[in-house]
């Protein structure tokens, strides 16, 4: 074996003892200020400019994190939103962030970062010893290893696998930071600032058209930052940040920066997540830490460029193994040196020109190692350049350094190995196109075989693609394409491309190579045999050996391999590991790539996070809240709230010395029915139904008769699906000749509306009809019990005349209030008892409440909240929600008799089905407990007395109950296979979730007055 | 007999200010919604031009104004109409058009938020997601549309340009918490220039 | 989605709700029972151009006929139900 390690590393630039691999230069770095920032508690400096992957490596600092399954020494692999390996918390208590890439991280003054997936401490962790498990871990552990027995998962292995395979920590506190949701709208957007999408961004605004160029960097220029390309004979970045500058002066150009175009949606949506505050402590009062981008784009460009490969080859995950870009980017961009002596092993041209970089900073370059043989010009030179062999046909076939890497070696074309002492090893397998947006509507990428990587197979309408991402080789190319596909797409979206003389492309002249020769890894047939762990996904510490293992136990479809051995998950979703795994699949089965298949992605294209998604809907602003009228007053009195869909309504009102709901609840009601009390109702939806075909308009969709209703009255109506269910109920009131005000619940106000409007645009839209909602319009509160007419008397001007006989039951009339506001005055009833509800237009409606407080005081008025409002429709057997439930008909609800037969109306046909209103049927029900105290449940089933408690003698349900303190005992309304027929017998009443059996009478289903004297009264 | 009800507003009167933007709750005008019966269609929009001066828009999207009075388009043979208080609209449409048209009194149905001050257009983008660009809606387009999960009508004042949220009264607060946290949520870098 | 209202404009779908094939007719109140079951349960699921029913709920109220390309979201073209305006 030959040692050809050479000198130590000539020291570079002015590195200051704080940040000993720091050049002078950086084109992304402000030098001239120094920030610090933690790293597992040791204060560290960096610039403004800095990722924390930079600033680690200017400091020297190699091994970063420890790896998912097998706990090893992982480093900083990328420069870029692909990085597997870098993966550290950020910050600390409730902004405590997991998983978060070093790569993309920017530093801020006094940033904490703490390694994680390590125990006790990054240097000597424990579970390192899962390395001799491996057996273990290998492909398809979780099916094989977990499997039985069934009684040790939630205790043993759910444990064992939370503690040991758990990346970072989530915070444990709620997240102090708000995030918000934007829509922008462009007519061209630009994905990625790289030349191809500055110059497509260019092309496009120099036509007039709105453009958006999106990039997810703090940066724009992409490429152009981390290389040394001259154009016109100047850098590249400096063109960059000209153009940037020329099209932040364009009036119809954003350039959104910090913002990721995450997903492409239909219609030319797009969704993007802009970092607003990572980059800084706290963000600034009240702006979000994030914000979700809806972008609605006539035209796409994505500009994206590619992502680097590395090699597989035993132990190439060891912290100092790079790729060759990203090492580029360290030292052009950051000004960062990420070894002293650096080993470079790439296919292809472009890898090369690492070696070249690396030299020009300063750096020795201990070997390159070019797979290809022969060797390409290009590689020679670039040896002869940097004074380094030049292995031609080489491959790595071992590395060392336990937490860094300290040697490589290399097997050259003759058989014979070298070993090289390095610190840095630069790799590129050549590149991918980054074309994840791309397949989002499911276009699956084909494989060139010129370019060894998957291509877009058919461009999507309204998207093209420039750039690395579309295969251009060369800056020139990349620029020119950019320009082109900037005018086609403004010209797609109706601009005029000839318009809009944009200045001039630069040239960078002498064309880079690639030349790429296929080089996937460095492993000899049967890889298993292998020495050292040769690594295809860092992330998910995915081997060769596991996809050799998947490829022998039949899991080589790839979307198989995929979900076998976990390869492409997590945080980089197999950026830099879905290709390399494809063609270690082809190899293992005799096949080509292209054979092979890939799989395709779906969004987020990078991490985002819930919070950003959510935006600013969340804790009590999740849902907006609707509030009635009587809202503030009724929270003054001490309410207790309650959600009803979006409402907020009074549930009860607790007095002093109340000891519980219960307590409020029987008072209320007894209120009510002693006395009086009162009930805002106005979250009842109200349509408000005009039009000479008003009255045909009803007929249609309620089942019962309505045109010979006279104007002043109200009438029970009840509407079917048109599969003959019940749907919804309600009352509607005639005010006027062709003039009707319609009630629904509270919970299908929206469907009911919905239905109307299609049953007048769809089915008749002869109809000459007009509905609009008006819930809002009118405060409406019910005034109920014997003493509401009293009440009402004090409220209603004296010229109303409120006897049962002028306004009896039933009744509709508008009104005017005392003093003269005008109103509208119905008596219907939903207790049972005598009752009002009166509207008010709804800025009257807290005024209205506290009148009747006032005027009610002489005879003990109550409000009541929904609690009572429930109990008391249960006493009275009124059907709502729970008995509405879509699976009701009206003969199961007994008002199979509504049905009209002289009309046709919604649902009628299907009504009439035998089996609809078939006897056996259950059907609505009264129940009472035979001991008063047995609480009925709302859900249990209902028995025959002795019968098992199964599935086959269940003969119904109990939908709703409640304690009466009326009938002083529990009710409840339910349904019972031939209830109209069993009143007085007893059954059982199972509640299996209790598992208890009780005994309850089946009575009528009403409770309280079955007369209907009160109501009338 | 004076009043014994007295009007309570949904929401607090007092605007609400974050740097140079406003956020304020407009004086309740008075509010019509007329839906034009199908077979009087031609004579609607005779008499409302005769009687009032001013058409009821047919652009869907478009409003119109004679004097005090503003009329939007809500919908297909739909439209709000609306007036300072006091001004008696209901007996005027009544007496214009009764018998062409459903005439239902909003008043109390929907309550205004107005929006104004610098970048407004880019505070309401964060609310709306409709295109706001001038290019697509300017001086009196009218849209009908969705505030977060909040139904509103937004209606563009002035050239400025500032904005109407006209929103259910039971919805108000949840709007006004939106918008005020739209409001403090800042400018985006982008459209800073 | 974004679908195109004749009347609103293009709008994204959470302005919109959905119902369903647009291709059934409400048959005669006379018809027989099959025409009925045939109305109310039985749906073609095409792979292809199908025109459904939206609402434009948060819009204009309009009930809309949307021809949509069921594996691409495609849209084709939009009217209202009622027959009015087209886009």
């Amino acid at each position: 074996m030959n040692d050809l390690s050479t000198s130590p590393m000539s020291r570079t630039g002015h590195a200051g003892k704080t940040q000993p691999m720091r050049l002078a230069r950086g084109n992304g770095i402000n030098g001239d200020t120094t920030i610090r920032f933690t790293f597992d508690g040791r204060v560290l400096e960096a610039h403004p400019g800095d990722t924390l992957a930079s600033a680690l490596l200017a400091n020297g600092v190699r091994l970063v994190g420890r790896s998912f399954k097998y706990h090893r020494p992982r480093g900083i692999l990328s420069a870029g939103p692909e990085e597997p390996n870098a993966l550290v918390e950020l910050r600390d208590g409730a902004r405590r962030e997991p998983n978060s890439r070093a790569t993309v991280t920017e530093v801020f003054d006094g940033l904490a970062a703490t390694s994680q997936n390590r125990w006790p401490g990054l240097k000597h962790d424990l579970l390192g010893a899962n390395s001799l498990l491996a057996p273990v871990f290998s492909a398809g552990f979780y099916y094989k290893t977990f499997m039985w027995p069934a009684s040790f998962w939630e205790k043993v292995y759910e444990p064992i696998i939370r503690r040991a395979a758990g990346l970072g920590r989530a915070a444990d506190d709620a997240d102090p930071d708000s995030y918000e949701k934007a829509t922008a709208f462009c007519d061209v957007l630009v994905v990625g600032s790289g030349p191809a999408g500055l110059a497509a961004a260019r092309a496009a605004a120099g036509t007039g058209a709105r453009v958006i160029l999106c990039e997810q960097d703090s940066l724009t220029g992409g490429r152009l930052r981390a290389e040394q390309t001259v154009l016109d004979g100047r850098p590249g970045w400096e063109w960059a940040q000209e153009t940037e500058q020329y099209l932040r002066a364009q009036p119809e150009v954003r350039i959104m920066t910090r913002t990721c175009v995450f997903g492409r949606y239909d219609g030319g949506c797009y969704g993007a997540l802009e970092r607003v505050a990572d980059h800084v402590a706290v963000p600034q009062a009240g702006q979000p830490r994030q914000r979700l981008w809806r972008i609605v784009a006539g035209q796409c460009i994505l500009a994206t460029g590619g992502i680097e490969r590395p090699i597989v080859f035993p132990d190439n995950d060891r912290p100092g193994i790079m790729l060759a870009g990203a090492v580029r980017a360290y030292v052009n961009r950051f000004g960062v040196v990420p070894g002293h002596q650096a080993v470079i092993y790439a296919n292809n041209d472009d890898g090369l020109r690492t070696a070249v970089d690396l030299h020009d900073a300063g750096a020795s370059i201990a070997a390159i190692i070019d797979s290809r043989l022969p060797s390409s010009t290009a590689a020679q030179v670039t040896a002869r350049r940097v004074g380094a062999p030049l292995f031609a046909g080489g491959a790595i076939v071992k590395t060392s350094g336990h937490t860094g890497l300290k040697a490589v070696q290399v097997r050259d074309s003759a058989g014979q190995t070298h070993r090289l002492a390095c610190d840095l090893l630069a790799v590129s397998g050549g590149w991918n196109p980054d074309i994840a947006l791309a397949t989002h509507h499911r276009m699956h990428p084909v494989y060139d075989e010129v370019l060894n990587a998957f291509v877009v197979s058919s461009v999507p309408a309204g998207l093209h693609i420039a750039g690395f991402a579309a295969g251009s080789l060369t800056t020139d190319a990349a620029l020119a394409q950019g320009d082109a596909l900037g005018r086609t797409a403004a010209q797609a979206a109706g601009f005029d491309a000839a318009i809009g003389p944009a200045p001039a492309l630069p040239r960078a002249g002498q064309e880079e190579g690639y030349a790429i020769a296929p080089l996937w890894h460095a492993l000899d047939r049967g890889a298993a045999k292998q020495a050292g762990r040769a690594f295809i996904d860092f992330q998910n510490d995915v081997t060769a050996k596991d996809v050799s293992l998947a490829a022998r136990e039949g899991f080589w479809a790839v979307e198989h391999l995929k979900r076998y051995t976990t390869l492409g998950m997590a945080t980089d979703q197999g950026k830099t590991a879905n290709v390399n795994a494809l063609a270690m699949m082809a190899w293992e089965r005799g096949r080509t790539i292209a054979q092979t298949g890939t799989t395709i992605v779906r969004p987020p294209v990078q991490p985002c996070a819930i919070g950003a998604l959510a935006g600013t809907h969340r804790g009590r602003h999740f849902k907006p809240h609707r509030l009635p009228p009587t809202h503030d007053w009724a929270v003054e009195t001490g309410c207790v709230l309650t959600s009803n869909g979006i409402w907020q309504r009074a549930q009860w009102y607790p007095r002093p010395g109340e000891t519980s709901w219960q307590e409020t609840v029987n008072r209320e009601v007894r209120s009510v029915r002693s006395s009086v009390g009162f009930c805002d109702v106005t979250t009842l939806g109200k349509i408000d139904i005009q039009g000479i075909d008003a009255a045909t308009l009803l007929e249609r969709v309620y089942v019962n008769a309505w045109r010979k209703l006279p104007v002043g009255r109200a009438r029970y109506g009840l509407m079917l699906r048109e599969d003959g269910f019940a749907f919804d109920d309600g009352t509607t009131a005639r005010l006027g000749e062709n003039h009707y005000v319609m009630t629904t619940t509270t919970a299908n106000a929206g469907a009911v509306m919905r239905h109307l409007e299609f049953c007048h645009q769809c089915l008749w839209p002869e109809l000459d009809v007009q509905f609009i909602s008006v819930t809002d319009a009118w405060a409406q509160i019910a005034v109920a019990g014997p003493r509401s007419r009293d009440v009402l008397r004090e409220i209603i001007d004296d010229s109303f005349d409120l006897s049962n006989e002028a306004f009896g039951y039933m009744g509709a009339a508008h009104v005017r209030l005392r003093g003269g506001v005008a109103g509208r005055l119905f008596r219907l009833s939903f207790s049972g008892e005598l009752a009002y509800e009166i509207a008010v237009p709804a800025r009257y409606g807290d005024a209205l409440a506290r009148l009747l407080m006032r005027v009610g005081a002489p005879y003990g008025i109550t409000p009541y909240g929904t609690e009572a409002l429930g109990v008391m429709r249960i006493e009275k057997g009124h059907p709502a929600g729970p008995e509405l439930n879509g699976q009701t008909t009206a003969h199961d609800l007994g008002m199979g008799r509504m049905l009209s037969g002289r009309k046709d109306f919604i649902g009628r046909v299907m009504a009439q089905r035998a089996a609809l209103s078939d006897a056996a049927r259950p059907t609505l029900v009264g129940l009472k407990p035979v001991n008063a105290g047995d609480a009925l449940v709302a859900g249990a089933h209902l028995l025959p007395r002795g019968a098992p408690a199964s599935a086959a003698s269940d003969q119904g349900w109990i939908s709703s109950s409640a304690w009466s303190p009326t009938v002083e005992s529990w009710i409840g309304l339910g349904f019972l296979c031939h209830g109209a027929q069993r009143h007085g017998e007893i059954i059982a009443v199972h509640n299996p979730l209790a598992g208890t059996v009780t005994e309850a009478r089946v009575v009528p289903p009403v409770f309280v007055d079955p007369e209907g004297s009160r109501l009338h009264a | 007999m004076p009043d014994i009800l007295s009007p309570c507003s949904p929401i607090s009167t007092e605007p609400c200010r974050v740097g140079g933007l406003t956020l304020a709750l407009a004086p309740p005008d008075e509010t019509v919604s007329i839906g034009g019966f199908r077979n009087s269609l031609p004579a609607l929009h005779e008499a409302a031009l005769q009687a009032l001066g001013a058409s009821l828009p047919q652009t869907p999207g478009t409003a119109t104004r004679a004097q005090d009075l503003s009329i939007l388009w809500a919908g297909p043979n739909q439209w709000l109409a609306s007036a300072p208080s006091g001004s008696g609209l209901m007996e005027k449409l009544q007496a214009a058009f009764g018998a062409h048209a459903a005439l239902t009194d909003q008043t109390d149905s929907r309550v205004t938020l107005t929006l104004s001050g610098p970048y407004a257009h880019v505070i309401a983008a964060k609310l709306v997601p409709i295109d706001l660009h001038p290019r697509c809606f300017g001086l009196s387009s009218v849209a009908l549309t969705l505030a977060g999960h909040i139904p509103v009508i937004v209606v563009q004042r002035d050239l400025e340009p500032s904005y109407n949220f006209i929103v259910f009264r039971s919805l108000v607060r949840s709007l006004h918490h939106d918008i005020l946290a739209a409001m403090q949520g800042g400018i985006p870098k982008s459209e800073q220039n | 989605m974004r679908i195109h209202c004749p009347y609103c404009g293009t709008r994204g779908v959470e302005e919109f709700t959905y119902l369903g094939d647009a291709t059934v007719r409400r048959p005669d109140p006379d018809a027989p029972e099959a025409a009925w079951v045939d109305y109310v349960y039985l749906r073609d699921n095409p792979a292809g151009p199908h025109p459904e029913y939206w609402y434009h709920a948060a819009g204009c109220h309009g009930w809309l006929v949307v021809v949509r390309d069921t594996r691409t979201h495609e849209i084709f073209s939009v009217r209202t139900a009622s027959g009015g305006a087209e886009a």
